[in-house]
């Protein structure tokens, strides 16, 4: 296979995730939370491992998030990256947590993706995508688990949705990432003018996860300091001036930088190119088959070659790709990635062909407990008698009280439970401690909370004890 | 659009194209058809009646719809029901009987201008008994209907409000018609479709459609997962309707244009529930003949085969003998001398003589037409009876019938010579010109819409035809005509037929209704929704630099003839408004150019200044560095305001416009915008406050105005503010003297 280019990735792995409150109340970065009972940072990571990428910069908001991850990487950490942190200010936005590290990006292209990304999806595929279409940007999108519709009402504008406008060769031509109602999208004269059709589609969500291609990163960043923001500002800046680059970097630059990309990315020129598109091929077999393979876009006419590509990658119908970024997208990828059919993809674990679930050996189990599939435990864990667990995980040196019921839940390690206790789509913080016959439904439970014995708790997010002194 | 291509391929039948049968298929319609006049088109004939190929227009159209299972057609004309139904009876279709196939019936719908109106007609006529195929206007086509009306029929039997479909072109035209511009441009839309079901959403039409972008409500998302927005579809102008269209046009009497104002409305009263489809032609041919550049091409296209299977040599009648050979149809009756050249793409008719040393370049030749030696015909078409004499000249026109160019004279692009005309010998007729006998009465109000052929003033129009006739045969005619003889010639006959503006007419249902201003939008999210819209327009000037340029230059010379030629101010006020009205600009868009025009006129003339104007320019270079020049300057520059701030200040309505010109002063002394090349606004930079004080002692500019755009740029980058920081002694003054306006008035409120 042709040897790709040497690519640096920067994983923004944020710093407490304020979205995640109460599950991060102790301290515990982001990226650290368990997914499947291993640490989050773990997915993207060996994304960009089996993407080919050889150098990632970890880059965490504050100190203590990063001496967490350094830790990490340090001690638990088995892949084969060459990982570095990088620490900024805690609270900075995003994209200037990205120019804190423009200076050290010395590669043509660069893959910048939020840590966490749990997905499948192959940033290969994305790379070779975005070298064959000389694109300055590509982003990854996802398939939104509930679409819009269904949460709309007839008539009515939809809300928190991302609109994203294909063209032909899967450029984008729209993006506006929504979080409130947007009642009019505008499409200017000029992409009407360059795209005679655009869908505008709204069953697709981005997942923050992009190659750039550096020097018109750069250059876009230097010349709009205003941007701070990545879904909000930077990706719809791009494309909204990917038709006249002039007007976001100026003119000399513009040109400048579409020379950099037609012949810097493929490496060797026309011959490089066409050796990329083979191997785009040969990876396109996997299932990725309409959406990457037309690889006739790159022949953009030499007027054009200033423009901006704009280039989105859609996951692969069917394949697993979410974001951890809330508190409900962190329970779901909790639950969705030990589920018998994305285990083996998501996970590279199998689950026991007899139970399809994952118990680990160290686990005691008592008479009458159940541990229904797609459910995980962790070891050292003990479920005492008639204890059930479902569609759950359970970390590790866990203690369930006979007759505890646990359904659609995160407990993390070290939850202790009580006897009868009953435990619906709950989060558990690591530490949690149950007393008999607790009750609890929709709960998130900052690490080390105590519930009194017979209590009963429904909605609720519960921080951590006040500490005295 | 995918064009399949059966040119010279004359044996290969297209497996949609139904061979005429007897005997009637299941889910046969009616059909109406609109002949309605075509301004595009005047002064020639009944549209429906222009030859393409060997046939009229409407035979197509016939044939097409038939072969389409459409058994009963009602043509819809304004007038002219006489030449059609003799027309109709010649060829067969009168009555029914020839075919087992069609029956053709002929409604005459007086004074119907537009296809609200003839519809309406129909409606009353009671004649449309269940879901029928719409056609506007006089296309010819040969796409297969046939699966788009089954569609049709079971969207409708699934839904009773999918009231109608749309055919349209999925591309622009990619037959041998696209080449000409204007045809293309014809038809051009906007659609914002559900991808899935085909169900549209919105609709723009119009010759400037997507200029000002697109605004989409979100809304159209709350039921379906995308939306497609195609600005590549073209409408055919083929309609496949429910009976409830007519009850939906019947209700609405407003409703003039199908696409300009039914589809609109439909789509606007979404809570009544009927819902409109497109229907997409993949391949297939369907073009309208509604202008002359359109009837141009079609006539090409139906030479180039487009329209397989009804080709000039495939007329099904036996007798005719029109053969096609080598890209070229000469029918048997045609005499063509030795030393003729004919290229690929043209037709010679019926009983026609071609003399030798002619050169026919994809022509088209009616019958009994008579090409005189060494004539050269290029891109033209030729109806009956036309007499081209020796060695003339006639490039990519239009000649009706019984038309004469006497010999070695020229008739340039883009004429039109209607019926019975005469070019004089050794005239020349001028590009773009279209002559009739009939006199067009330009001017008048509403002059088009009264037009109606036939019903002229049948004396006159019988004098002109008279004098014709003897002009044609080389005589003199027995009452002289006052023939407009700068364009047919001394001895030619014809009036110049006032330009009907084809342009304008062809965008006529622009649906601006339904543009959102950008106030409309409530959205406060950065890109693609309100912002984006400021920054394009901002674009946008930049691109329309050249019709920006064209306005300030017609001002200036409209400005400049006026002072050469000492025309009063208000009849100058008459002639730019004129300009204003022309161009759709505004009361400051005059009065900048008319600024910065003045300014210039302090100055030797620049090399851009046409010859004529030199002299009203001063002619000593000024040395703006020096003292005594910045003071000689600004002497000149204060007599021209005297001078002109009468006129100034009719363009100067409101406060608005006089920050707009303070801005465009700006930008003329940073020589930015409209003003970055060729002019010597710097020269004037220096005095910018100075000159601001001049226009406020001369009340061209009001001090609330000039306040105003100081405080406009209070927040401006400090690039921005230069000349606001230059006035600041300006700024301090008036504000102190507006303080002590009010003050005075609260004093005298006081007493």
């Amino acid at each position: 296979m042709l040897q790709s280019p040497p690519v640096t990735a920067v994983l923004l792995a944020g710093g407490g995730g304020s979205r995640l409150y109460p599950l991060n109340a102790s301290g515990t970065p982001k990226v650290l939370l368990p997914v499947a009972n291993r640490p989050l940072l773990s997915f993207p990571l060996r994304m960009l491992e089996e993407s080919g990428v050889a150098d990632v910069l970890v880059v965490c908001e504050g100190d203590m998030a990063a001496q967490a991850v350094r830790a990490w990487l340090a001690n638990g950490y088995t892949g084969g990256l060459k990982v570095e942190v990088v620490r900024v200010a805690e609270g900075l936005p995003p994209v200037d947590a990205l120019r804190a590290v423009l200076d050290r990006l010395a590669t043509d292209n660069f893959v910048l993706l939020s840590g966490d990304v749990v997905a499948e999806t192959s940033l290969r595929v994305q790379l070779l995508t975005h070298y064959v279409r000389e694109a300055a940007m590509t982003a990854l999108l996802g398939r939104r688990k509930v679409l819009a519709t269904q949460e709309t009402k007839a008539g009515r504008a939809p809300k928190n949705v991302d609109y994203v406008g294909l063209t032909e060769g899967d450029r984008l031509a729209l993006y506006v990432h929504s979080p409130d109602t947007v009642k009019h999208l505008l499409l200017p004269p000029s992409f009407l003018r360059r795209f005679p059709d655009i869908e505008i589609r709204t069953d697709l969500v981005d997942m923050q996860v992009y190659v750039f291609h550096t020097a018109t990163l750069k250059a876009v960043l230097a010349a709009n300091e205003k941007i701070k923001r990545l879904e909000e500002q930077l990706v719809p800046h791009m494309v909204r001036y990917q038709l006249k680059p002039r007007r976001s970097v100026g003119a000399e630059e513009a040109a400048a930088l579409a020379a950099a990309r037609s012949s810097g990315s493929g490496g060797g020129g026309g011959e490089g190119l066409a050796g990329l598109e083979g191997s785009l091929a040969d990876l396109s077999l996997s299932g990725m088959s309409g959406s990457s393979s037309n690889a006739a876009g790159a022949a953009a006419a030499p007027g054009q070659r200033a423009e901006w590509y704009c280039c989105a990658y859609l996951a692969p119908e069917g394949s697993f790709c979410q974001r951890a970024n809330t508190l409900q997208g962190f329970a779901d990828v909790n639950r969705d990635v030990i589920t018998p059919q994305n285990a083996p993809r998501v996970l590279r674990e199998e689950p026991n062909p007899r139970f399809e679930n994952f118990v680990a050996g160290s686990v005691a189990v008592g008479t009458r407990a159940n541990v229904a599939p797609a459910t995980m435990v962790g070891p050292e864990s003990a479920l005492e008698e008639r204890v059930s667990v479902k569609r759950s995980v359970v970390g590790s040196g866990c203690q369930l009280g006979a007759g505890t019921k646990v359904v659609n839940s995160v407990l993390m390690d070290d939850v202790r439970t009580g006897p009868n206790c009953a435990i619906h789509n709950c989060v558990l913080s690591a530490g949690c401690v149950l007393g008999e016959g607790a009750r609890l439904r929709d709960c998130q439970l900052a690490p080390g909370y105590a519930v009194p014995a017979g209590a009963e708790l429904t909605e609720e997010v519960l921080p951590p004890p006040v500490l005295r002194e | 659009m995918t064009c399949w291509c059966y040119i010279q391929s004359g044996s290969i039948i297209p497996p949609w194209v139904a061979v005429p049968a007897g005997n009637l298929l299941a889910g046969a319609m009616q059909a109406v058809v609109l002949l309605l006049n075509e301004p595009g088109l005047q002064p020639l004939a009944l549209p429906a009646l222009l030859p393409a190929g060997q046939a009229p227009a409407v035979e197509f159209t016939l044939r097409w719809l038939e072969s389409s299972n459409c058994t009963e057609i009602h043509l819809v004309t304004p007038s002219g029901t006489d030449q059609l139904n003799a027309y109709l009876k010649r060829a067969g279709w009168a009555g029914g009987a020839r075919r087992g196939g069609a029956a053709v019936h002929v409604m005459t719908a007086p004074g119907c201008q537009t296809e609200g109106e003839a519809l309406r007609f129909v409606e009353q006529k009671d004649v449309i008994k269940g879901d029928f195929v719409l056609v506007s206007g006089c296309v010819v086509g040969n796409a297969d209907l046939k699966p788009v009306l089954q569609a049709h029929l079971a969207r409708r039997a699934a839904d009773r409000q999918a009231i109608m479909t749309l055919l349209m072109h999925g591309g622009p035209r990619t037959c041998s018609g696209a080449a000409t511009g204007g045809a293309q441009q014809q038809g051009r839309c906007l659609a914002v479709i559900d991808p899935r079901s085909q169900q549209l959403m919105k609709l723009e039409q119009g010759g400037r459609v997507g200029s000002h972008g697109v605004s989409l409500g979100t809304h159209m998302l709350s039921e379906r997962n995308s939306i497609a927005v195609r600005t590549g579809l073209r409408l055919s102008h083929v309609y496949i309707c429910a009976p409830d269209v007519l009850m939906l046009l019947s209700d609405n009497f407003d409703y003039q244009s199908m696409a300009g104002d039914l589809v609109p409305g439909v789509l606007s009263e979404q809570e009544l529930g009927s819902t409109l489809f497109i229907s997409e032609l993949a391949r297939g041919y369907a073009e309208r003949i509604s202008t002359l550049a359109g009837y141009s091409s079609v006539v090409e296209d139906v030479l180039s085969r487009w329209t397989y299977p009804w080709v000039p040599d495939n007329s099904g009648d036996q007798q005719d003998l029109c053969r096609f050979n080598r890209g070229t149809y000469v029918d048997g009756t045609a005499i063509m001398a030795s030393g003729t050249v004919v290229s690929k793409g043209s037709l010679i008719g019926h009983g026609s003589i071609v003399e030798s040393g002619a050169c026919l370049e994809r022509s088209i030749i009616g019958s009994d037409c008579h090409i005189g030696r060494g004539a050269f015909l290029q891109a033209s078409c030729l109806h009956s009876g036309v007499r081209v004499d020796d060695n003339c000249r006639v490039s990519s026109a239009v000649l009706g019938e019984q038309v004469v160019v006497r010999a070695h004279a020229r008739v340039e692009t883009g004429v039109l010579l209607a019926k019975h005309t005469v070019v004089d010998t050794a005239h020349s007729v001028p590009a773009g010109m279209r002559v009739s006998l009939i006199q067009h009465k330009a001017g008048g109000p509403g002059s088009d819409d009264e037009m109606e052929w036939g019903d002229e003033d049948s004396a006159q129009v019988a004098a002109a035809e008279a004098a014709a006739g003897a002009l044609a045969a080389g005589g003199i005619p027995e009452a002289p005509l006052d023939f407009d003889q700068h364009v047919v010639g001394a001895f030619g006959a014809g009036f110049a037929w006032s330009e009907p503006a084809a342009t304008a007419l062809d965008v006529l249902p622009l649906v601006l209704g339904s543009q959102s201003s950008p106030s409309d939008c409530d959205s406060e999210v950065e890109d693609f929704t309100k912002d984006a819209q400021v920054v394009e327009e901002m674009g946008d000037e930049e691109e329309h630099a050249t019709g920006a340029d064209q306005f300030k230059r017609e001002v200036a010379e409209t400005f400049l003839r006026c002072i050469k030629e000492r025309i009063s101010h208000d009849n100058a006020v008459i002639e730019l408004n004129g300009l204003k009205i022309a161009e759709d600009r505004t009361f400051a868009d005059c009065a900048r150019y008319i600024f910065t025009t003045m300014l210039s006129l302090c100055l030797p003339a620049s090399p851009t200044v046409k010859a004529e104007y030199r002299a009203l320019f001063p002619e000593g270079q000024l040395d703006p560095k020096s003292k005594e020049g910045r003071l000689e300057l600004l002497r000149r520059i204060n007599a021209q305001l005297k001078s002109w701030k009468a006129l100034m200040q009719r363009f100067l309505k409101s406060s608005d416009d006089q920050v707009e010109l303070l801005l465009t002063f700006e930008e003329y002394c940073a020589e930015e915008g409209d003003f970055a090349s060729g002019e010597s606004g710097a020269v004037f930079a220096e005095l910018f406050p100075q000159v601001v004080k001049l226009c406020y002692d001369q009340d061209v500019l009001s001090e609330d105005s000039i306040l105003d755009w100081a405080r406009e740029k209070e927040h401006a980058s400090d690039e921005d503010r230069h000349f606001v920081d230059m006035c600041a002694d300006l700024l301090a003054w008036l504000e102190d003297a507006e303080e002590e306006t009010d003050s005075e008035e609260e004093g005298s409120d006081e007493e």
